[in-house]
Order: C-alpha cells, then structure tokens, then sequence
C-alpha cells in the first residue's frame, strides 16, 4: 500500500517528466480557460482510487488531469466537485487503451459524480460501474466525448440504470460515446437546458438513447441497435426540472431493437415495450426527421401521451405541475420502414393482428385542441392512428390514412456549437 | 480523515509542484478573513471510524427504528432532497407511503432541516433544544408524532438483528446499546460535509473557481451584511434570530431558554447546499431560493438592490454547492424492512 501524499508526489513528479506544462506553476494559472494539454499526469497504481481521487482532489480550475494507458482498478466511487474548467482524459492510442475499471467496487452508488462546471470526461473507457456510471449534476456546460462506458456482463437487470448522465445541468455536449448494457439508458440526457447528443453509439441497453424533461435538445448522427427502445424524447411527472420541449432527433440510425426488456421492476422503462424504435412520450415541439428507422420489432416511431400509459399500464401520477399530453410533433422526411413484425405482448394488445405499422400515434389530444401531429415524406412508412379512447375501446375506430396529417410545421434551428 | 487529506494534497500541490499562488500573495480577493472549513469537532468517547460510519448508515435508512416499521431518518433527511425531504412542514408518523415532496398526511410544526453540516453545530434542531449529534438522536425517537420507539426499544430491536448485532461487535466493544446507537449514527451525520465546494476551491487559491457572477455575489453578500449570521465558512452560527418568518405561533428558541428575547428566534441555518434545501425558513413559507434573499435583503441594515439580490443568489447557487459527500442509499437494510420510497424522484 503506498501512502496516499507519497503516491500524489510521484504522480506530479513522473508529470513534470512527461508535460511541458509540470504540474502548473503560478505563471501559467489559466483563469478558468479550457486547455486539453496535461497538467497532472497519473498511472495505474497499485492503489488507484487513492492515485485518482487525490489527483482530482488536487486540480486546480482550468487544468487537465491526464490518464496514461492501461486499467485502473477501483473499489469506490471517485467525485469531483467545485472545480470549473477541468478535463479528466485518457491518453492511450484509443479510449480502449484507459479503462476505469469498477468490477470490485464496493463503496458509492455510481462510479463517477461530478458537479462543476465546464467539466469534460474524454477518450477512456468506463466498465463495470457498480450502479450509475458517470454522473455530472447542477453543472454548465459538461462534455462527454470519445468516452466509452459498458457492462461486461452484458445487458443484466443488476446493472446500473444509466452509464453517462448529465442531469439538471445546462448546455450539455455528448459526443462520439459508446454504451453497452445499462438497465435504463445508455446515454441520458435529463432535466437539462439546451443539450446535443450526437455520434454516439448505443446498444445493449434498455434504452439506447433518452432525452428527458429538458428543453432545446438535438440528437443527431446517434445508432441506437438492440435495445428495448432505440431512443426515447419523454416528458415525466414528479421530476426537479419540468416540460420536455423542442427535441430535434435527426440523421439517427435506430434498427433491430428487439432486446427483452431487463429493467429492475418499479423503473418507469420497465413499461417500454421492446421493438420500439424511437418513443415520444408528452413532449411537446419534436421534431422528427431525415432518420433512418428500420427493422425494429414493434413499431418505427411511436407518439403517446401519459394518459395511454394509464390507460394500457395503470400507471398514475400526483404532479400538480405535469403537462401529459404530445403537443406538436413533426415527423418528416424519414426512412421508417420493416416495422412492426415481431411484436411483443404490450404491442399485440394493441394490434391483435400481429404486426404493428412503422409510424403510430396514440391520438389523445388535450380537449379542444386541434390534433398538431404532422407525418409527412416518410416513403412508403406504414400509419396508424389510434384515435384516442375511442379507439383503444374499439379498433374500427382506428385509422391507418396519414392524409390528414400531411402538414407542415415550422423546423427548429440547429442548437449553435458551445463553448465548453 | 477526509479534510486532512484535502488538506495534505493541496500542501503537496503548493509545495510539492509550485502550482498554487501562495494564499497571500495575489491569492483571490475575500471580504473577510481567510479561513478553511475547520475539522469536525469529536466529542471525547466518539467512535468515528469507517465502520461506525457504515453502521450508522444502514441506521439512517433502516424503518427499524420507528415503531411502526414505516420511517426511517431518510424519510426526512433524504440525500434526494438536501438533506430534508422538500416539503413545507415535516411529516412523520401517518404519512402516506411515499417520501419527498408531495407526501400527505399531518404536518409537524417545523420544516426538516438540512443535515449538511450538522456535524459543526453546537446545538441542533431549529431551536437549538439537542447539545449534540448524539443528543438529538433520541427526540425523533421518542416524538409520538415522528418515530415513535422508545430509545430503549430501538436497542433492542437492532441487537435482535443478526447483521447489527455483529457490526456493533466489531465497533463497540460494548455492542448494541442506546449510546452506541446514538454514536452510530452521529459517526454517520458527522460525514455529511461539504467542504469542497467551489467557494473553498477559492479560498484555497484558485481564483478560477468562482465566475464573475459568483464573484459579484460573494462581495455582496457581504456589503448586504449576511455574514455576520450566516459566518463564512460554514456560513451558518449557533445563534438565534427571529427573522419575521411565519405568524409568530411558533416560540422557537423561547421553549428551551424561557427569554423572552429568544420568542420567535429560530437558528441561522447554513447557506451551503442551499440551493437544495428548501422549502427555506423554520415553516418552509418562502418556497425558492431567490425568494429567500428577498425575504433577508429586505431586512438588511442596507439597502440590497435587485442586480445585487440576484449576484447572492447566484453565489448561493453555484459556489456554495458540493454534494460530493452525498451518502449512498443503500439496496437493503440488514432489517430486511422496505425502506422508505422516495415517489416524487422516478426510479433511476
């Protein structure tokens, strides 16, 4: 065992072997710039956890921690709070060549919580978490990129529920990750203002892709395959940060989702039905378009409110404050095509036929309010109308003809780049 | 044994790396004397070691210690929710079965009070009626409206628990008893700090770590005077005041001094993690943080303006925040009772 300040000044000094920058000086103090050159370097120790969490402990705003090539054992959860402008990045040929390794984790929920500002997590690979992978909450401007996260088990219900997740934080950037095997989502994006998501890979998951209760997000470039659900735009009851508005999901690829569903019971997901490949739930203003949707299970696209989930689910809530209706959704210039063959038991209650069509929309509308779902240039994508209640009740009153909805609505902007 | 580490490696940092400016020597500016969050104070006979912390957090959530086998101390002290439980007035015994905002049934008198920091105070409870962690413990115990189980039974009931029986073997060579009760679980309350936030980040010598909003805030809240309560950096006192809050029904501070200067004076609670801890004041009537500062800005001795009202809550929000001492709620207690489920956060 070596001594935590003894493992701490052979790190700074193996640093100022390896980086032109040393472990900072006074003259280089960045004022809280971003910089990706490394300040503090470490290595795999024979104790990491104490080598990691003290060099995390130690930065300083604006520096870069550095991890060298290789595996880092760790038995408890690392945390890094307070500290804006830090980057924490593997520097090996390829996140690969990093992996944070959870396998015997003992202690803390997740493998790693952030709360500070301008926080970026690059290039290395996180296995194994015990419960949640990495966490950043009530922060600005947080980046994932290049950052692979899984399971080794495979999809398993013990899982943790979420690999990468930035909650209630603002302007988040999610970029070139990839996630096998989370029990909820593979990569989350919840109860945040303004985020993209975009290159990534999920699969393995019960969720591959989910945006939850935020506000101006686009989701782009993304391949959710063999998940429950290829990606979910979802607005739930009884969360800090209300109202999922304006997701723009576009240029995704979601194929072959048919994975079981393997939530832990009481989980919301656990109600996804597999086959589904994107799922809207009481969003308002999505914007669906130039997606590629093939070949997953259940139906294509799937647009409901909450009050289909009591209905189907039993499912209730008491969240004075939640808004459960879609409202405004424009779906658009998509590919959605081989949907809906090989339904599960939730789908066949709603198609007793046996295959579902590629585009579905519950129907239910707030009273009074004119339906604002537009489907439009999808190809030859197959439509289904639910028409609310009254259809539930009785499928004649169901409608496959998307005429009624070939209409436009106002595209949303493309979210400007940050500066993280 | 956290703090001394926090402390070791930035020693090292400086000394070790010359990376830190010396503190003083162009280290940030501060509207008062530069001071570090102190060490926990140990009365003499705590036990504060991993395992009594461990101990004292199955504790904290195990139902075990209420008589009904329904609350536990996370019912109101929730990690989701500041260390309270987010609602206006407490509610403990014949609440509905789920905690956190939303929960029904008969309110207690006061709002839950954060447990961030309790570890420093002197006194705790919002009239300051416990002389220490391991005091307070037993008045929710023995609260007819709260859990309900005489201290004494709440011993017994853990010792007839196989899991406890052997923890407090191997923390206490006395094993299970009312004071080792108390003593586990003020061990775990004792490691509810936040010490590394980014106002201590900035008191250590990096500038960097407050924007210039927070900055902005950081001096006005002390040109608006809130430091002299609210004293950095715990940025809370062991004193009491009446602040106006309420209708005056409650007595507050009069009930365990009989002053009639104290009617009505309620603790100054601390600011840090208070972006998560309201409903705010001793009856949760101000219900957002920005309200709060109002609410205190109105009763300074100067006049607090609107851009300075929000750089406070600004500071308050961001520099003051550090959960990354937050405790993990564990799977399963060793009870093998349903802890309480928090229904208004979505399994996650």
């Amino acid at each position: 065992m070596t001594h935590p300040a003894r493992t701490w000044l052979l790190t700074c000094s193996f640093t100022l072997s390896l980086s032109a920058f040393g472990c900072g000086s006074s003259d280089d103090a960045k004022g809280g710039e971003k910089q990706t050159d490394c300040d503090v370097t470490v290595a795999p120790s024979a104790d990491d956890v104490t080598t990691l969490q003290e060099a995390l402990v130690g930065l300083t705003s604006g520096q870069t921690l550095c991890l060298e090539a290789g595996s880092y054992t760790l038995t408890k959860e690392l945390s890094m709070a307070g500290i804006p402008h830090v980057t924490v990045q593997g520097i090996g040929a390829s996140r690969d060549d990093v992996v944070l390794d959870f396998k015997t984790q003992t202690e803390g929920d997740d493998a790693f919580s952030v709360q500070a500002d301008y926080f970026t997590l690059q290039h290395l690979t996180v296995k194994d978490p015990r419960g949640d992978g990495v966490k950043v909450t009530s922060s600005l401007r947080p980046t994932f990129r290049d950052v692979r996260a899984y399971w080794s088990a495979g999809s398993k219900t013990e899982n943790g529920s979420y690999a990468l997740y930035p909650a209630e934080c603002d302007d988040v950037l999610m970029e070139d990750c990839e996630v096998e095997g989370s029990s909820d989502a593979c990569i989350y994006l919840g109860q945040s203002t303004t985020g993209i998501v975009r290159r990534n890979k999920a699969h393995g998951c019960v969720i591959g892709i989910e945006a939850e209760n935020s506000l101006d997000v686009e989701l782009y470039d993304n391949e959710a395959w063999n998940n429950a659900c290829g990606m979910l735009i979802v607005n739930l009851p009884n969360l800090t940060r209300k109202d999922m508005q304006r997701a723009n999901a576009h240029d995704n690829y979601l194929h072959e989702n048919d994975l079981a569903n393997f939530a832990p019971p009481g989980a919301f997901v656990e109600a996804v039905p597999t086959g589904t490949g994107l799922l809207v739930m009481a969003a308002d203003t999505t914007e669906i378009h130039h997606n590629r949707v093939e070949n997953n299970g259940g139906p294509g696209v799937t647009m409901v409110s909450w009050i289909t989930l009591q209905v189907l689910g039993g499912f209730t809530q008491n969240d004075p404050d939640y808004q459960p209706y879609l409202l405004t959704a424009n779906v658009h210039d998509n590919t959605v095509s081989g949907n809906g063959t090989r339904l599960v038991a939730t789908y066949l209650d709603l198609f007793p036929g046996g295959t579902a069509e590629d585009i579905l929309w519950d129907g239910i509308v707030p009273s009074q309010t004119p339906a604002s779902v537009c489907v439009k240039n999808n190809g030859a994508a197959t439509f289904r109308n639910i028409n609310g209640l009254l259809g539930l009740d009785d499928p004649t009153k169901q409608s496959t003809d998307v005429t009624p909805f070939d209409c436009t609505q106002p595209a949303l902007a493309a979210l400007p780049e940050f500066d993280q | 044994m956290r703090r001394t580490r926090v402390a070791l490696a930035g020693a090292l940092l400086i000394a070790g790396c010359g990376g830190a400016p010396e503190p003083e020597a162009g280290a940030p500016r501060l509207p008062w004397a530069r001071e570090a969050m102190p060490e926990v104070p140990l009365p003499s006979g705590a036990v504060q070691t991993p395992e009594a912390v461990e101990l004292g957090r199955l504790l904290f959530y195990d139902p075990v210690l209420s008589g009904d086998g329904t609350l536990s101390c996370a019912t109101c002290h929730s990690e989701y929710w500041g260390l309270g439980d987010g609602l206006t007035l407490a509610i403990g015994k014949g609440g509905s079965d789920l905690a956190g905002p939303g929960r029904q049934g008969p309110a207690l008198r006061r709002n839950s009070i954060t447990l961030w920091n309790a570890a420093y105070a002197e006194h705790l409870f919002w009239d300051g009626r416990a002389a220490s962690l391991e005091d307070q413990i037993r008045f929710p115990l023995e609260s007819a409206e709260e859990l309900d189980l005489a201290p004494s039974a709440a011993a017994a009931r853990v010792a007839a628990v196989p899991e406890y029986a052997a923890r407090f073997g191997g923390v206490f060579a006395e094993g299970v008893s009312v004071r080792t009760l108390e003593g586990a679980l003020a061990a775990f309350v004792r490691s509810l700090t936040t010490t590394r936030s980014a106002y201590d980040r900035y008191v250590a010598g990096d500038e960097g770590t407050l924007d210039a909003g927070a900055k902005d805030g950081l001096f006005a809240f002390a040109r608006a005077g809130c430091a002299g309560c609210h004293v950095p950096p715990r940025f809370d006192a062991d004193r009491y005041f009446a602040r106006g809050v309420g209708q005056g029904a409650d007595p507050g501070r009069f009930d365990v001094t009989g002053d009639e200067a104290d009617r009505g004076a309620f603790r100054v609670p601390t600011l840090r993690n208070v972006v998560n801890t309201g409903p705010y004041f001793h009856d949760g009537s101000v219900e957002t943080l920005a309200a709060a500062v109002d609410h205190e800005a109105d009763q300074a001795d100067v006049s607090v303006g609107s851009a300075d009202r929000a750089a406070i809550t600004r500071f308050l929000q961001k520099a003051l925040l550090d959960e990354s001492q937050s405790p993990a709620r564990p799977a399963a207690v060793p009870s093998g009772l349903t802890m309480p489920r928090d229904g208004f956060r979505i399994v996650r």
